[in-house]
C-alpha cells in the first residue's frame, strides 16, 4: 500500500499522463480554506492569468475559475469561498457543498486542496477534517510556511501527514514558494487514486474522528433515505452526516426536498438517540473535532525557544487602542478619501476632456444633423458616462484591497461596529457607506466585504442615500441662485449651512430606512459581529492588483453596457421627434461664421439666441418634453412646473444632467454649468404663464430635497442589479427612493410655503 | 460566569456554549468548545465589541454573542498563550 506521507517532503515523482495534456477533460481542482489563509494569493499564483469570474447561479457568491497547465496536464482550478466549516445555513453557504459533492448536478472536483494557515493549525484542522469526510482525494496545504519558520515554531510535516492520512505540502504563496510541490502532489494524488486500498483507507481514517454512534446513525438514516428516495441516486454518506449534524441547515432542507418532509422526524429521532448517549448535536461535532485537533497539534507542533512577542499584538495595542486606534482609523479613512478625491478628479476630468475632444473631432468632420447628434451627444457621451467612474472605482478598490490584505479592514470594522449597530448594521458596512459619499457605484461594489447577506443588502439599499458628488452641482446651483447670501448669527454663511444640511440629509434619513428594512424585508436574527481579526501582514501585490483590475473590468463589462444604453435612450427621447432643418441651418450658419477670419460676434450671438429658443421648443416637443408635461400633475404639489419635471426625467441617467437640461429648457444652450451666471439669471427670471416666478425659495429647496433622496442615477441601479443578482432590488430602490424624494419635496414645499 | 464579565487582561476556560442557533454553532466552529482557553484582549472604542484570543486566533464579538459562552476565570493576567499548541485544557 502506498505510504501517504511520501509527498510530505521533497519532490515526489510526477504523476499524470503527459499525453493527456490539452485533452478535452481538464483535471478539476478545488481550493478550499478558512478566510485569512492566503487562499486568494495561492489561487492567483496557481491559476496564472486565465481567470474567469462571475456569480454562482442564483446567489451573490463570486465564482472564480482559472484554467492553466501543470506539468503538461490541463487544469481547471476552482476557488471556493473562504469558510470556517461545511455547515451551510443559506444558499450562499451551500455553494461550497454543492461544488464539492456535485449535488447541484455538476461533476465533483477530482482533487481538493485544503489550504491552512500553518500558524493557526488547530482551528484550521476543523475544516480540514470535515473536507476529508467528503471522500475526495484531498491535499492539505500548510500555507504561510515562512511565517512558521520565523515564529520559531516547528511542525512535523511527515507526522501530520501520517496522523491525518493525507499528503501534506508546505507553501509560502506570497513568495511563490512550494507551488511546484503542490502541483506535483495534486497530479500524484490523481494517478494513485484508482488504488482501492487507498480509497478504503481514506474512509476508515476520516470515520475514526467522530464517535462511532454518529456513524451508526448515518448508516440507519442512509437506509431510510434509500427506501424513500424517488430517484435511484445513492446519497453520499457525507451529505447524510451533514444533515444529521446541522439542525435546520441547508443540507437537511435539501434531503427533505429530495425525499419527503418525514425525513426531519427521522433526523430528530437520531439526534435524540445521540443525546441520550451524551452526544448533543451540534456540540458533539465541534467537541470531537477540536479534541482530535488538539491531540494532533500537541504531537506534531513544537515551539522552540521562548515564545516570541507577536507583531500583531504589538500593532494592535496601538491600532485598536480605544482612543488612539479610533483617531488613527478616522485619519486613515479621511486620508483615503481625500487621496481618492485628489487623484480621481483630474483623472475623471482627463477622461471627460478626452471624450469632449473626440466629440469635437467628430463634429468637425460632419455637418450638423441627426446622425452627428446621435454620435456626439448620444454614443460618445454615453461612453464617457461609463468611463468617468473608472478612476474612482479603481482607486477605491486599490485601498480596499490594501486594507483587507494587510489585516486592517477587520480592525476598522471592529472599531466602527458600535456606531453602525445604531442603524442595525455591523462595522463591515462602514467603509461601503463612507465610500458612497463620493459615489454610490464603488460604494455598492465595496459591500462585497460584508459577509452577512441581510446586512449586505440593507447596506446596498441605503448606500445611494449618502450624498454623492453628482448631487453637488444641483445643490450649488439651487443654493447659489435662491438662498440669500447672508450670515446667520453674524458669522455662519446661510448658503454654506444649507449646503452642509443637504449633504448630511440623506445620511440622517438612512438610519430609520435601514431600521425599517431590517424590520420588514430583512427580518431575522439581529446582525452579528462574530469575526476573526487576521494577523497583520504585508499586502500581496498580485492580490491587490487583481482586485483592482477585476472590479474595474466587471463594472465596464457588466454595468457599462446598460449605463451606455440608457444614456443613448434618454438622449434619443430628448431628440425625437428630431429637430427641424431650420435648427441645423442655424447651426451650420453659426459654425461658418465662427470659422471665418474675423467672426461677426453680434451676428453669432443673435443666431445663438434664436437657436437656443428653437432648441428649447424642440425639447418641449420631444418625448422627454411630453414626459415633463405628463408628470406635471404629479410634481404640481411639489411646487414644480413641467420644465422642472423635464429636468428630473432627463436626469434619470445621472443627477447632474439636470443642470444642462435646465440650460436647454430655459433657453441657454446645453453648455452651462452650475456656476453659470446666465443660467442663474434665467432661473430667477423664469415665469409661469400667469407671471409668477417658477422658482421661489421653497421650490428651490424642494428640488434639492428631491435630488437628495431620489434614485436618478442609472449607474447605481445597474450596479445594484449586478451586486444583488436580481432586478427586484434596483426596482425596489428606485420605487422607495422616488417615493421618499417626492414625500420629502412635498413636505418641504408645503411647509416652506406656509412660513 | 459569563465570558462578557471578564475584563480585558483576564483569561478564562470555556465551560459551556449555550443556545442552538447560528451564533453558538459559529462560536463552536471557531474553537469555543468546553476546555478552550479564552484571553480577553481589549474593547473597541465604544466599549463593544471585544477582542478575544482563542486557539491562537483573534476573534471579535459583541456582548450579545459573548453572552452564549460561560467560562470559569483563570487566575492571573492573560497568559502569553502559545501560538499553536497547548491552548486548550481538558475540562475536568
Amino acid at each position: 500500500m502506498a505510504s501517504p506521507d511520501s509527498v510530505s517532503s521533497g519532490h515526489p515523482e510526477v504523476g499524470g499522463d503527459p499525453a493527456a495534456a490539452g485533452s478535452a477533460q481538464p483535471l478539476r481542482v478545488a481550493l478550499i480554506g478558512n478566510p485569512n489563509t492566503g487562499k486568494s494569493t495561492l489561487f492567483n499564483a496557481l491559476a496564472g492569468m486565465r481567470v474567469r469570474t462571475g456569480n454562482y447561479p442564483g446567489v451573490t457568491v463570486e465564482q472564480k475559475v482559472g484554467r492553466t497547465v501543470w506539468l503538461g496536464r490541463s487544469i481547471e482550478l476552482i476557488d471556493l469561498p473562504g469558510t470556517y466549516s461545511l455547515a451551510p445555513r443559506s444558499p450562499d453557504e451551500m455553494v461550497t457543498v454543492n461544488v464539492l459533492t456535485g449535488c447541484s448536478g455538476e461533476v465533483p472536483p477530482d482533487v481538493v486542496i485544503c489550504i491552512c494557515n500553518a500558524l493557526a493549525l488547530e482551528r484550521n484542522l476543523f475544516l480540514a477534517t470535515q473536507v476529508q469526510e467528503i471522500g475526495l482525494p484531498t491535499i492539505l496545504c500548510l500555507n504561510m510556511w515562512d511565517e512558521v519558520e520565523r515564529a520559531g515554531v516547528s511542525i512535523d510535516v511527515a507526522g501530520l501527514s501520517q496522523e491525518l492520512g493525507l499528503p501534506v505540502v508546505t507553501t509560502s504563496a506570497h513568495h511563490r514558494r512550494g507551488l511546484d510541490s503542490l502541483q506535483s502532489a495534486v497530479l500524484n494524488e490523481v494517478s494513485r487514486d484508482s488504488d482501492m486500498n487507498r480509497v478504503r483507507e481514506r474512509e476508515t481514517r476520516s470515520q475514526a474522528l467522530l464517535p462511532s454512534a454518529v456513524w451508526n446513525e448515518v448508516e440507519s438514516l442512509s437506509g431510510w433515505l434509500a427506501e424513500h428516495s424517488a430517484a435511484e441516486d445513492v446519497l453520499a454518506p457525507f451529505l447524510v452526516l451533514r444533515s444529521l449534524l446541522d439542525p435546520e441547515g441547508s443540507v437537511e432542507q435539501l434531503l427533505m426536498r429530495r425525499t419527503s418532509p418525514e425525513y426531519q422526524a427521522q433526523l430528530q429521532a437520531s439526534r435524540a438517540r445521540l443525546s441520550r448517549q451524551g452526544l448533543k448535536v451540534p456540540a458533539v461535532e465541534a467537541e470531537s473535532r477540536y479534541a482530535a485537533a488538539s491531540g494532533i497539534v500537541s504531537r506534531v507542533v513544537r515551539q522552540s525557544g521562548k515564545h516570541p512577542s507577536r507583531v500583531t499584538d504589538r500593532l494592535d495595542a496601538v491600532l485598536t487602542h480605544r482612543v488612539f486606534g479610533f483617531l488613527i482609523c478616522i485619519s486613515v479613512m479621511l486620508l483615503i478619501f481625500s487621496t481618492i478625491n485628489w487623484f480621481s478628479q483630474p483623472l475623471s476630468g482627463f477622461i471627460e476632456d478626452t471624450i469632449g475632444a473626440v466629440a469635437d473631432v467628430v463634429s468637425g468632420t460632419m455637418s450638423p444633423g441627426p446622425l452627428r447628434g446621435l454620435l456626439t451627444d448620444g454614443v460618445i457621451a454615453g461612453v464617457g458616462s461609463v468611463l468617468v467612474f473608472l478612476p474612482q472605482i479603481a482607486l477605491l478598490f486599490l485601498f480596499i484591497a490594501l486594507l483587507e490584505d494587510c489585516g486592517y479592514m477587520a480592525r476598522a470594522a471592529f472599531m466602527m461596529d458600535r456606531l453602525m449597530a445604531t442603524a442595525g448594521l455591523s462595522g463591515r458596512s462602514f467603509l461601503p457607506l463612507m465610500s458612497s459619499f463620493a459615489c454610490a457605484v464603488p460604494g455598492i461594489m465595496a459591500t462585497r466585504v460584508i459577509e452577512d447577506r441581510r446586512d449586505r443588502f440593507v447596506t446596498i439599499l441605503i448606500a445611494p442615500l449618502m450624498s454623492c458628488s453628482a448631487r453637488l452641482p444641483v445643490y450649488v446651483l439651487m443654493t447659489g441662485t435662491f438662498v440669500p447670501d447672508r450670515m446667520i448669527a453674524g458669522f455662519l454663511p446661510l448658503q454654506a449651512l444649507v449646503l452642509l444640511l443637504m449633504t448630511f440629509l440623506g445620511m440622517f434619513v438612512s438610519v430609520p430606512v435601514a431600521f425599517i428594512l431590517r424590520k420588514t424585508f430583512f427580518r431575522g436574527e439581529p446582525s452579528t459581529f462574530l469575526m476573526e481579526l487576521p494577523d497583520y501582514r504585508w499586502p500581496s501585490i498580485s492580490v491587490v492588483l487583481h482586485r483592482v483590475f477585476a472590479s474595474s473590468w466587471s463594472f465596464v463589462r457588466q454595468a457599462g453596457t446598460l449605463i451606455f444604453a440608457t444614456s443613448v435612450l434618454i438622449w434619443a427621447a430628448g431628440s425625437i421627434p428630431s429637430a427641424s432643418d431650420e435648427n441645423y441651418k442655424l447651426m451650420i450658419e453659426i459654425e461658418q461664421l465662427e470659422a471665418a477670419e474675423s467672426p461677426d460676434e453680434a451676428r453669432i450671438a443673435e443666431l445663438s439666441d434664436r437657436l437656443n429658443v428653437r432648441n428649447a421648443e424642440q425639447l418641449e416637443q420631444s418625448l422627454l418634453g411630453r414626459a415633463g408635461h405628463w408628470v406635471e400633475p404629479v410634481v404640481r404639489p411639489l411646487g414644480w412646473d413641467w420644465r422642472i419635471g423635464v429636468g428630473v426625467v432627463a436626469s434619470f441617467p445621472a443627477r447632474e444632467v439636470v443642470v444642462a437640461t435646465f440650460g436647454t429648457i430655459f433657453s441657454l444652450g446645453t453648455s452651462v454649468d452650475e456656476n453659470d451666471e446666465g443660467l442663474r439669471g434665467a432661473l430667477r427670471a423664469a415665469r409661469h404663464p400667469d407671471g409668477s416666478p417658477v422658482f421661489t425659495v421653497p421650490v428651490a429647496i424642494s428640488v434639492m430635497v428631491f435630488f437628495a433622496f431620489c434614485a436618478q442615477c442609472v449607474s447605481t441601479l445597474v450596479v445594484i442589479r449586478r451586486e444583488t443578482n436580481s432586478w427586484i432590488w434596483p426596482i425596489f430602490s428606485f420605487v422607495y427612493m422616488t417615493g421618499l424624494a417626492w414625500l420629502g419635496a412635498f413636505v418641504t414645499y408645503q411647509v416652506g410655503s406656509l412660513l | 460566569m459569563q465570558l462578557a464579565e471578564l475584563k480585558p487582561g483576564m483569561s478564562g476556560v470555556v465551560t459551556s456554549v449555550s443556545g442552538s442557533g447560528r451564533i453558538s454553532s459559529r462560536l463552536m466552529e471557531l474553537g469555543m468548545v468546553p476546555g478552550a482557553i479564552v484571553d480577553v484582549l481589549r474593547k473597541a472604542p465604544f466599549g463593544d465589541p471585544v477582542q478575544y484570543r482563542v486557539r491562537g486566533a483573534l476573534i471579535s464579538m459583541r456582548a450579545a454573542e459573548a453572552a452564549c459562552v460561560t467560562v470559569s476565570a483563570l487566575a492571573g493576567v492573560a497568559s502569553a498563550t502559545s501560538l499553536v499548541a497547548g491552548s486548550s485544557l481538558v475540562a475536568g
